[in-house]
């Protein structure tokens, strides 16, 4: 089953997908002060069911600021938190922030 | 800081109060001028309309009365002939029985007697001179006039018509000789009047709804006056003149009541409370629109008093936050530019900082808390605070960033930090740096720049405890600067494209620290980025010594 969200500004459109033990978030677009709220709406949705693991599917992620990593660094908090096929910017971001390993950015 | 907000809290609530205060309202028994001239105005057409009323009104009772003493006139015409005629046909009568007065007797003796036409009848010679019959008793008093009016009959042919009101018996007396016959009798009858010209009202006749007067004659005067049936007539009469005989009969009538009804009658006042009502209604609704409006007035001024003092303590919040030019000693050159972000009612989370730890050596830092808005520039000053703390305490950037990372819990606050911290030391021209997530610093000389590439560890409030540390060179004369990401950060972009703009732009400059700094934001700061950006720059200074 999945939900989407698409209520969010035309900047971005955020997905959770519930798995096995897991949730996938999607996150569509660019992640900034004007779509960051619905992302972390979708995020604390997807850590309702206090899921094990949480995937973050970044790959068409096109832009991620430092607000979106505080959503991520503290959905590390609450989860084992990891980045799936990030896009070239999340992932620069990532390392560049010192989060790579925080975030289980992929080698 | 607190104590601006109370401040400006205080104030907010100072203004609203005056707002809705109702002691200091002005009275609500003031009214605006507009509400009078409205008022006046309802009122005057008010008044305009009752009057049209009440002239209408007076028209139509005018017109009415006219009609029915017209009508009357007709009635009192049309009953002439039941005087008339009997005369006419009794003298014709007599005339045939040549001077007999049996046939006039059996005649006119049906119309005479109480309650019926005549009171009494005679018939005279034509000449005047002898009475040669008689029907009934004459009133008293009459005789002297009986011969006068028989004579003036006799000289003038057809009806002569007399009233006789000296004393109670007043009588109309008739005196009637035949035109076509020059030589016939005359025929002399009377009729009773009322002891009193004043009657009462009757009910049931033509003349019910009037109060009138009957006179004889063409003009309405006292000595004419036959009967009248009120004490006063009013102003408002109509008269009508009816040929009677010789003489007329004059009927001056008023109205008794309303000929036009009682709505016809009553409208004027009634538009005139309706009228006066509802331009009270008029005036009290257009009073509370008006000060509604200005309510809503004051409201708006206050509201935008309130916004313009929340942009008001935004920019004084920013102000306070915004990290004041840093000097460095003498022997470090610096410089900083902070360009706040697009929204300025968003403070920012960006910090430099310059500390000299002794003679030799000076501490240099820049942050940068993730997010903006207030809690964002709060986590930001109690960051740096405490930094100075940990620096005056002699702790290396490598401790001094794990002390930090313990004040701070991005599960708590929603917030991290980047934090770039360094030490440098004129003794070695080298510095000492250690990074939690900060972009790396660029280090520009002769013509040159490179990024310093060292081990970054998690940003403040990750919950990382070690920060490794690296010794670099910085010679004499070299630029290095310290930036945080709205520098180099770009849509469309990855963070890369970034900083080898800035690299490329940074190799080319020359010239103080302060000219460096000029040149690399007027062509990377752009106007676009909502992000805040904070650029530093220190410098080695040569010795004279070279």
């Amino acid at each position: 089953m999945t939900t989407t969200d698409d209520s969010a500004a035309p900047g971005a459109s955020f997905a959770v997908e519930p798995g096995d033990g897991e949730v996938v978030v999607s996150a569509i677009g660019e992640v900034d002060l004007d779509t960051v709220r619905e992302f972390q709406a979708a995020v604390d949705s997807a850590l309702e069911g206090a899921p094990a693991r949480l995937i973050f599917e970044l790959g068409q992620t096109s832009f991620m600021d430092s607000s979106g990593l505080a959503v991520l660094v503290m959905a590390s908090n609450r989860a084992k938190v990891s980045i799936r096929n990030p896009s070239t910017m999340v992932r620069r971001v990532v390392e560049i922030s010192g989060l790579a390993e925080t975030l289980g950015l992929p080698e | 800081m607190s104590s601006l907000l109370d401040h400006a809290i205080c104030g907010i609530g100072a203004r609203l109060s005056f707002v809705s205060d109702p002691q200091r309202r002005p009275s609500r028994f003031r009214v605006h001028r507009f509400t009078i001239v409205i008022t006046a105005l309802a009122l005057l057409t008010t008044g305009v309309l009752a009057w049209t009323a009440a002239l209408v009104n007076d028209h139509n009772e005018t017109r009415l009365l006219r009609l029915k003493v017209a009508e009357t006139g007709a009635v009192l015409q049309a009953a002439i002939p039941s005087v008339s005629t009997p005369l006419s046909s009794a003298a014709e009568i007599a005339q045939d029985s040549n001077g007999g007065s049996a046939g006039f007797d059996r005649y006119l003796s049906s119309f005479v007697g109480p309650k019926k036409t005549f009171a009494f009848a005679a018939l005279w010679s034509r000449d005047g001179s002898r009475q040669l019959a008689m029907i009934g008793t004459p009133a008293p008093g009459t005789a002297a006039v009986i011969t006068v009016l028989v004579r003036q009959a006799s000289s003038k042919p057809g009806l002569n018509v007399k009233a006789h009101l000296a004393g109670p018996d007043r009588v109309l007396q008739y005196a009637y000789a035949s035109p076509s016959f020059p030589s016939g009798p005359i025929v002399y009858a009377e009729s009773p009047l009322p002891p009193k010209p004043r009657i009462q009202p009757t009910t049931g006749t033509p003349f019910s709804d009037l109060r009138f007067a009957l006179y004889l004659g063409r003009r309405a005067s006292p000595s004419t006056l036959l009967e009248v049936n009120t004490d006063g007539l009013g102003s408002r009469t109509s008269s009508v003149v009816v040929p009677f005989g010789d003489q007329a009969l004059t009927v001056v009538a008023a109205s008794n009541g309303s000929l036009a009804g009682g709505l016809s009658s009553s409208l004027w006042w009634i538009v005139a409370i309706a009228g006066g009502l509802l331009s009270l209604g008029a005036g009290g609704v257009a009073e509370r629109l008006l000060r509604r409006r200005m309510a809503a007035e004051a409201l708006t001024g206050a509201v935008q008093e309130l916004l313009d003092r929340q942009q008001g303590i935004s920019r004084s919040l920013q102000q306070a936050m915004v990290p004041p030019p840093p000097h460095g000693p003498a022997y470090l050159e610096v410089a900083s530019r902070y360009v706040p972000g697009v929204n300025e009612l968003e403070v920012g989370g960006d910090w430099f900082d310059v500390i000299e730890l002794d003679e030799n050596r000076t501490f240099v830092s820049i942050g940068d808390v993730s997010g903006r808005g207030i809690s964002a520039g709060t986590v930001m000053a109690s960051l740096r605070s405490a930094m100075a703390a940990f620096v005056s305490e002699g702790h290396a950037p490598g401790a001094l960033l794990s002390r930090l990372g313990r004040l701070l819990d991005t599960g708590d606050t929603g917030r991290f930090a980047t934090v770039c911290c360094l030490v440098v030391d004129r003794r070695s021209d080298t510095a000492v740096v250690a990074s939690a997530g900060h972009l790396p610093a660029l280090v520009v000389s002769a013509g040159t720049a490179h990024y310093l590439e060292g081990p970054v560890g998690p940003p403040i409030g990750t919950g990382a405890m070690d920060y490794a540390e690296q010794i670099f060179d910085l010679p004499r004369g070299a630029t290095l600067l310290l930036f945080t990401d709205g520098l180099v950060e770009r849509k469309g972009e990855t963070i890369d494209d970034g900083l080898g703009r800035l690299s490329y732009v940074a190799a080319r400059t020359s010239g103080t620290v302060d000219e460096v700094l000029t040149a690399i934001t007027s062509e990377l700061a752009s106007d676009l980025i909502t992000d805040d950006t904070a650029v530093l720059g220190v410098r080695l200074i040569h010795d004279d010594n070279g």
